[in-house]
C-alpha cells in the first residue's frame, strides 16, 4: 500500500469537502452546483497534473457528492471532515467495485455518510453506557 | 412498512448490495475494513429507515430531463473527450443556472449516469434508458433518505444496473 499517496488522498478529500461546503454556506451555491464546481475543479486539475490524477479526481468529486448532504446530517465543517476522509478510504480501497458503472462514486459518498451516522450512533450508545455506569457507582 | 416503501428503498440498496457482493468476492486485503464499514452502513441505515416516508409521483419532465442529461453528460465525457468528470461538472453547472431547484437535481442525477465508461455500457440508447429510469425512480423515491449526500449517484447505479442487467 503506497501511505503516501493515502496521505495525500486523503488531503484532496478533505479540502474538496471543506471547498463544497463552504460554497454553499458562504456564496448560497445550490447542492447541485457546488458539488459541479467541485467536481469540474477536480477533473480539470488532477488528471493532466498527476500520474493518478483519475484516482485524485474521483475521490474529489465523491466527496462532493457527499457534501451535498442537507443541514440536518452534515451541519459543519467539522462534521464533514469524517465522512470526506471516509470517502477517501471508500474510493481508495473500492476501485475494483462496480467499475464503469455510472453513479458509483455517488454510491460510495452515500455509503461514507451512512457509516458516518452509523459511527455516531456508536458513539452515543458508548456515551450512554458510560453516564449510566457513572451514575450507578455514585449512587 | 408499506410494500411501495419497502420498493424504493430496495432500489437505493441495490448497488451497495452489489458492491458488497463484489467485496466480499475480493478476498485481497481490505476485507476487515470493508466489514466494519458496512457494519456502521447498516446501523447508520436503521437510523433512516425510522423516519416515516411516503413515494412520490411520477411526472413526464423528470423522465425528459433524466434522459437528456443522461445522453449530454455521455456525449461531453466519451465522444468529445472531456472525461466523465468535467463532462458532468458542465452539465451540473447547466443545470443549476438554468433549470429550476428540483429539475437541476434530477439532471445532475442523469449525468452521473452518463459518466459510465464505454466500456461498461457502451450505446448512446441505453444511457438514454437509464437517463429515463432515473427520472422515474428520483420522483418514486424523492422521500426515501432524504438529504443524505450521494443518493443521487446511487439511483444513478441503480439505474445503468438494471440497463446492464436488461440487456
Amino acid at each position: 500500500m503506497d501511505w503516501a499517496f493515502l496521505a495525500f488522498l486523503l488531503a484532496v478529500c478533505a479540502a474538496a469537502g471543506f471547498l463544497t461546503l463552504y460554497l454553499r454556506q458562504r456564496f448560497g451555491l445550490s447542492n447541485v452546483e457546488a458539488s459541479a464546481w467541485v467536481t469540474l475543479g477536480a477533473g480539470l486539475l488532477f488528471p493532466p497534473f498527476f500520474a493518478q490524477g483519475i484516482l485524485l479526481a474521483a475521490a474529489a468529486t465523491c466527496v462532493s457528492y457527499a457534501g451535498m448532504s442537507s443541514d440536518n446530517w452534515v451541519p459543519t465543517q467539522l462534521r464533514m471532515l469524517p465522512i470526506s476522509l471516509v470517502c477517501g478510504i471508500i474510493v481508495y480501497g473500492g476501485q475494483a467495485l462496480l467499475p464503469g458503472v455510472g453513479g458509483r462514486l455517488g454510491t460510495f459518498a452515500a455509503f461514507a455518510v451512512l457509516v458516518c451516522v452509523g459511527l455516531r450512533r456508536v458513539v452515543f450508545i458508548v456515551q450512554g453506557l458510560r453516564m449510566n455506569s457513572q451514575e450507578t457507582a455514585n449512587s | 412498512m408499506r410494500f411501495d416503501i419497502m420498493l424504493a428503498h430496495l432500489i437505493l440498496l441495490l448497488p451497495v448490495a452489489v458492491l458488497s457482493y463484489q467485496k466480499l468476492h475480493d478476498l485481497q486485503g481490505g476485507l476487515v475494513v470493508g466489514l466494519i464499514l458496512l457494519v456502521l452502513y447498516v446501523l447508520g441505515l436503521s437510523q433512516l429507515l425510522r423516519t416515516p416516508e411516503k413515494v412520490g409521483r411520477l411526472t413526464l419532465s423528470s423522465v425528459v430531463i433524466g434522459c437528456a442529461g443522461a445522453v449530454a453528460t455521455y456525449l461531453l465525457s466519451v465522444h468529445w473527450g472531456y472525461g466523465p468528470f468535467v463532462a458532468s461538472g458542465i452539465v451540473g453547472i447547466f443545470a443549476a443556472r438554468f433549470l429550476t431547484l428540483e429539475h437541476s437535481i434530477i439532471a445532475y442525477a442523469a449525468a452521473f449516469v452518463g459518466m459510465s465508461s464505454a466500456l461498461t455500457v457502451p450505446e448512446v440508447w441505453m444511457i438514454a434508458l437509464a437517463g429515463a429510469i432515473i427520472g422515474v425512480i428520483y420522483d418514486y423515491t424523492s422521500d426515501c433518505f432524504k438529504g443524505i449526500g450521494g443518493k443521487l449517484g446511487t439511483l444513478a447505479a441503480s439505474a445503468v444496473l438494471v440497463v446492464l442487467f436488461l440487456f
